[in-house]
């Protein structure tokens, strides 16, 4: 098994291009975007991006999300409280996709992206395949949070019945947004390849001399 | 421009690819024998291929577009409620919470909804139709470059599922009239499903390099 960066060569990012880099940094012959061996700083741009996401996802859980006005008052939903609502109200497949894009799905992505991290910074060598699966359904499922987002855009600009019934985003619609955006930043910043170095470094014949880690 | 058989195994090369998932180096055949090649060690796609990818994926971006002119030139859904009939439109929607105090919300919904696609669009347009007549188009390597940026942030199927959820929210108090823009909406996912699942960068990278 070898790699490219045993051989001197990288994938560039940009366009798949494999070229020959003989230093730690070039640019690519064909689209001339950087190229580099690994994702520079990836580990410590994805960390910083995580744990932002992880601070704001806090007010994005506790704010309101909708406020609803009508004839009887004001009422402020958080994500939660409005996935309650369509629960008891009996829109329950709603309610489950609301819930599961809202909430599960950032949870999880943030609890992934950390797993990721926490095991290529200790250089473990579990499971390479099912992490890198793992990364990839991080990468596939994340714009699908965006969901509440939508559906509030949606109805504030449709509900706007003077004093009848009103209906605007609330502040956690900030934050949940930033959320969405950080924390599919943060995947794009994390490089996959990390997973398997310390595999393919166990490989290497122990005692050989070769300058794949410089 | 005539498109030769690729596949000819004569005219197949042997090269050296890497894994962009996990650095892996294997020799592989170009063109490849089938649609979607994995990498052998950790099953990531390699390549994507279609013999005729690139005439494909201009059909399916030309008939998107007017489909997206279409979904966003009308409203998207409109209700009764109690006499006051309401409707907005996906430009009214964006504009409207920018006048309501969350300029941030607006701008992520314009650039997911509106600016990315539309971009992923005209960008396609612009790529493939020199292309298809053989000359290369002005700008062409940070134009591909800035449509692989752009691509992740494009989210009108995501968009689509909102409006429904919308709809469903509102039936409890309203009459709810779906506008001609969501039957556009709806028929442009899959169109737009196509043209993404089509568009393989590599094969115009490849056709780039041929015409330089
Ligand atoms: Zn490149
Ligand atoms: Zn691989």
């Amino acid at each position: 098994m070898t790699t490219a960066r045993q051989m001197r060569l990288a994938g560039c990012h940009d366009c798949g291009l494999l070229a020959r880099l003989p230093h730690e940094h070039g640019h690519c012959p064909r689209c001339g975007g950087a190229l580099h061996f690994r994702k520079p700083g990836s580990l410590a741009k994805t960390w910083a991006l995580l744990i932002a996401a992880m601070i704001l996802y806090i007010p994005a859980n506790t704010l309101p999300m909708m406020i609803t006005g009508s004839i009887v008052g004001t009422q402020s939903d958080t994500i939660l409280s409005g996935v309650v609502y369509l629960w008891t109200s009996g829109d329950w497949p709603i309610a489950a996709l609301v819930f599961f894009a809202s909430i599960m799905v950032p949870l999880l992505k943030m609890i992934a992206i950390l797993l990721l991290l926490i095991t290529c910074q200790r250089r473990s060598r579990w499971a390479p395949q099912q992490r890198t699966r793992l990364y990839r359904l991080v990468e596939f499922v994340g714009r699908w949070s965006m969901l509440d987002i939508y559906v509030v855009t949606i109805l504030a600009a449709l509900v706007q019945v003077q004093s009848l019934a009103s209906i605007a985003a609330g502040p956690a619609a900030v934050a949940f947004a930033i959320v969405v955006v950080l924390t599919m930043l943060s995947a794009m910043s994390f490089d996959p390849r990390l997973i398997w170095d310390p595999v393919d470094e166990e490989q290497e014949i122990p005692g050989e001399t070769h300058d794949a880690n410089h | 421009m005539p498109v030769p058989d690729d596949r000819d195994p004569v005219t197949q090369t042997q090269e050296l690819v890497a894994c962009h998932e996990c650095d892996q180096l294997q020799q592989l055949r170009y063109p490849p024998a089938s649609r979607i090649v994995r990498c052998c060690r950790c099953g990531a796609v390699v390549y994507r291929y279609h013999p005729d990818a690139l005439n494909r994926t201009l059909a399916l971006t030309t008939a998107s577009l007017l489909l997206f002119i279409v979904a966003n030139a009308f409203p998207i859904v409109a209700i009764d409620m109690q006499g006051n009939v309401l409707s907005t439109s996906m430009l009214g929607a964006i504009a409207h919470l920018w006048t309501t105090h969350v300029p941030v919300v607006a701008i992520m919904v314009a650039l997911t909804t509106l600016v990315v696609p539309t971009l992923t669009m005209l960008l396609l347009v612009y790529l493939l139709t020199p292309l298809q007549l053989g000359y290369r188009p002005p700008g062409a390597a940070e134009l591909l470059r800035l449509l692989h940026l752009s691509r992740p942030w494009g989210m009108i199927e995501v968009y689509l599922l909102g409006i429904l959820v919308s709809i469903v929210k509102l039936m409890a108090y309203a009459a709810v009239i779906p506008g001609p823009s969501l039957w556009a909406l709806m028929l442009l996912i899959p169109l737009m499903a196509a043209m993404m699942g089509t568009l393989h960068p590599d094969q115009i990278w490849r056709r780039l390099e041929q015409l330089s």
